[in-house]
């Protein structure tokens, strides 16, 4: 019992602890949003789509790519069929034929690191862009993305990576979880911390590429990897505050955790590869912050639903054995259940903790959907009160269904 | 080399303790209230008992035997009550941090009120005819009293069973080094947890459901479905 009282309060010191940090960086910005910057340089530009059985969505990411608000002679829109056995590949020939600046390339089926590797190697593009298969482009977006690559120290640019409208409760409260964690990556990169350029459209400068030897084939989350390697040669990363992408999200609960299990056992491991930055004065803030939080989060995660779960089943495992002391009548105890309120009752500590953490993160929610351009009750309220209070428990749970493959001895990337 | 603005590191380090500094500062600003709460209870369940005892003596010398129902109905309601302040009060003084001395005296004080009324009812059975048997319950801490958390459980069932019919008197006997704990632990000889004394029978160690029942079961005069279900079982066995 004062193991898991224990527990909960370093739990709740750590989390305290994040989210005041992050508050004070927001708090110290003056132009969180930045200023857009007039594009004057139309450097060639790759946009790479890694495709595998994508027949219901490549038409559209194509076309998204195709129509960008970019001279189309210097933008190469590359498709690399990943081996897909369904019509991935016809529907790409019968646009190619359409559009003269798409190309297919065809692999066995061998992954996205394969994919995209192949893809880089054999671009004219200065700058390399991935764009997952299922996401689609806002016209504007290399105009708002390119002008940051006038600092030579900038490898990597990302957009406002958004969900696209969601059909159900789970896909709202992603498409909530996605607007946070693009204020999250902008705080980060005031730090110039960012750990991870999603999938996207995150445009990098192709010769930081080439230098660092493209994308790491057999990685759960090469995106992820890649970022921490141009943070390890600090590079610098910039999240746009403009460009727009819209990426899908699962669906159904099933394949959510299937998602956030790849994400997470990626994130779990790449932070193993690159342990030597954890806390390394080296790497600065980058050291100190999100490189420790991919282990940490899934640490806090796994406690705080451990705890939950004690909490609430031992008193009723306990129940449940003294109910064989009364031939298990539990009838007799719900017919004369009684409640006695009483305010004093309360744990104050703990609720003015979670009172303060409560209306920093409600803050934090509100500057979200603000700097992104977002308003928070435009797809009902149901789904932002769920994130709020329940969102955490899934990705704790996730986090717990996840232990066991962290000690196999062999993983599947 | 990248750059570590400690300072933030810091502050964010600073804000947090101030954070659980003023959250245990208010813990522990609600802890009084909770003292002062129980202290107002405790006086009103003595004005209550003092109000017991008048209805007591006015209908034993004034033979005033048909205000029995008022004043039956008055034990059992100032009972609950004081089980409900019980269970407040434990766990109040389980999460105490400054104030476990008051709650410990509160407690005592609360003992005092158990017994008053365990005698007030001993006294009035055979004036007003009430149909009820007691149990005095003793019990200590989990760790000296592995079965006490079963024990509770077997009563707090037989309670819900019977109602106002079957009277529990729960006495922590970890407040042995009050006299008042120590007569009773000396009187009934009791050195084990849980023990229980079901009219002046001492029963210890955890004693099941249908060893209770066959205790209290006699001593009623209206039948009860719990005992005639067990009576019927009893005789099948």
């Amino acid at each position: 019992m004062i193991f898991t009282e224990v527990l909960l309060w370093v739990i709740y010191f750590i989390s305290l602890y994040f989210v005041i940090f992050w508050l004070l960086v927001f708090l110290e910005q003056e132009n969180v949003r930045g200023t857009k910057k007039k594009l004057n340089f139309f450097p060639i530009v790759t946009v790479t789509i890694p495709a595998y059985n994508e027949e219901n969505t490549i038409e559209t990411t194509i076309i998204s790519a195709v129509n960008l608000n970019y001279p189309k002679n210097k933008l190469e829109i590359l498709v690399v069929n990943d081996g897909s056995t369904d019509k991935t590949r016809e529907k790409v020939l019968v646009l190619q034929k359409k559009y003269s600046n798409v190309r297919l390339i065809d692999q066995k089926n061998s992954g996205k690191g394969v994919a995209l590797n192949k893809a880089l190697y054999s671009c004219k593009g200065e700058y390399f862009v991935c764009l997952d298969a299922d996401s689609v482009i806002e016209k504007n977006a290399l105009q708002h993305l390119l002008p940051h690559f006038k600092d030579e120290k900038v490898a990597c640019v990302l957009p406002l990576m958004k969900s696209k409208k969601a059909k159900n409760l789970l896909q709202k409260m992603q498409f909530a979880e996605y607007i946070v964690n693009i204020f999250y990556k902008k705080l980060m990169g005031f730090l110039n911390s960012i750990p991870v350029a999603p999938g996207p459209f995150s445009v990098f400068r192709k010769q930081v590429l080439i230098d660092l030897r493209g994308y790491e084939i057999n990685n759960l989350t090469e995106d992820l990897e890649l970022t921490l390697r141009l943070q390890k040669h600090h590079y610098k990363i910039i999240q746009d505050m403009h460009a727009e992408v819209y990426t899908s999200t699962p669906l159904t609960f099933k394949a959510f955790i299937r998602q956030r299990k790849r994400w997470y056992k990626g994130g779990f491991f790449n932070a193993l590869k690159y342990r030597k930055m954890m806390f390394n004065p080296e790497y600065g803030d980058f050291g100190m912050m999100p490189v420790p939080l991919l282990v940490v989060s899934g640490i806090i995660g796994i406690s705080m639903i451990l705890t939950l779960l004690y909490n609430i089943l031992k008193p009723n495992i306990i129940t449940f054995l003294n109910l064989r002391h009364v031939d298990f009548d539990f009838w007799t105890f719900l017919q004369n259940m009684s409640f006695s309120f009483n305010l004093l009752d309360t744990d104050f500590t703990n609720l003015f903790i979670f009172i303060i953490m409560f209306a920093i993160t409600l803050f934090i929610l509100y500057s979200a959907f603000k700097y992104t351009g977002e308003k928070v009750f435009a797809q009902g309220k149901i789904h932002i009160v769920l994130f709020l209070f329940f969102y955490f428990f899934m990705l704790g749970i996730t986090w717990l269904l996840l232990v066991p493959e962290l000690f196999h001895k062999k993983h599947k990337w | 080399m990248r750059q570590i603005k400690k300072r933030r590191y810091l502050a964010a380090f600073i804000i947090t303790i101030f954070v659980f500094f003023f959250g245990l500062l208010f813990g522990m600003m609600m802890e009084s209230e909770r003292v002062d709460y129980i202290q107002g209870k405790a006086y009103e369940q003595k004005l209550d008992y003092r109000e017991l005892q008048f209805q007591y003596q006015f209908i034993d010398q004034l033979s005033q035997e048909n205000n029995c129902p008022v004043f039956i109905n008055a034990i059992n309601n100032n009972l609950k009550e004081l089980e409900t302040t019980r269970i407040r009060l434990t766990s109040y003084s389980e999460d105490a941090t400054i104030s476990k001395d008051d709650f410990e005296l509160l407690y005592k004080d609360y003992i005092i009120s158990q017994l008053d009324y365990w005698l007030l009812v001993k006294k009035a059975r055979d004036l007003c005819e009430m149909d009820v048997a007691t149990v005095l319950y003793f019990f200590s801490t989990d760790k000296e009293c592995p079965d006490c958390n079963e024990q509770s459980f077997v009563l707090t069932y037989l309670k819900k069973r019977f109602g106002d019919n079957l009277l529990n008197f729960a006495l922590n006997a970890e407040f042995n080094d009050y006299k008042v704990m120590q007569m009773l632990l000396d009187t009934y000889k009791v050195s084990t947890f849980p023990t229980l004394i079901i009219e002046d029978e001492k029963f210890e160690g955890f004693t099941t459901k249908n060893t209770i029942l066959e205790q209290i079961c006699p001593l009623y005069s209206e039948s009860h479905e719990d005992c005639v279900n067990y009576i019927n079982v009893s005789i099948e066995e």
